[in-house]
């Protein structure tokens, strides 16, 4: 069961995203590289639990990512 | 499935809007990048807090991104 296998059954998905720094994303997992960087697509950005904004498509650098949750 | 560096390739020369992880943002026309998310933007906008300030152009290192969507 390796991380990144799970990962690619997550594809097209809802997932939750948690980032260092009190961040986080809810969206649908659209891609992903090795680095963990995703594409999310109908994604809301959350800040301190609330949701900043909304947007169709984003990309999240992999070094922020704290866990990933399908 | 859309990879993180196509989604980005498409975005090229189109204006995006970058969150920095000292809660920064830039928004400015992406110009180049690369596989570091270095990236290069023009005409671009800083805002810290309400505080906004003009850059023109600027190469960014891409360790400082937490995400980039594209507008």
């Amino acid at each position: 069961m390796k991380p990144l296998a799970v990962l690619n059954k997550a594809i097209n998905q809802q997932v939750i995203v948690e980032l260092k720094g009190k961040r986080g994303y809810r969206g649908i997992l659209d891609g992903y590289d090795p680095h963990m960087n995703l594409v999310l697509k109908n994604a809301e950005e959350i800040r301190d639990s609330q949701v900043t904004r909304k947007v169709d498509s984003i990309i999240v650098r992999g070094d922020n990512v704290i866990y990933i949750s399908p | 499935m859309v990879m993180p560096l196509s989604l980005l390739e498409k975005s090229m020369n189109k204006k995006v809007s970058l969150l920095l992880k000292d809660s920064r943002t830039l928004e400015g026309t992406l110009m180049g990048f690369d596989d570091y998310l270095n990236m290069v933007l023009d005409d671009t906008e800083e805002t810290n807090g309400d505080q906004v300030k003009r850059l023109g152009t600027v190469i960014l290192r891409g360790n400082n991104v937490v995400s980039i969507a594209p507008k």
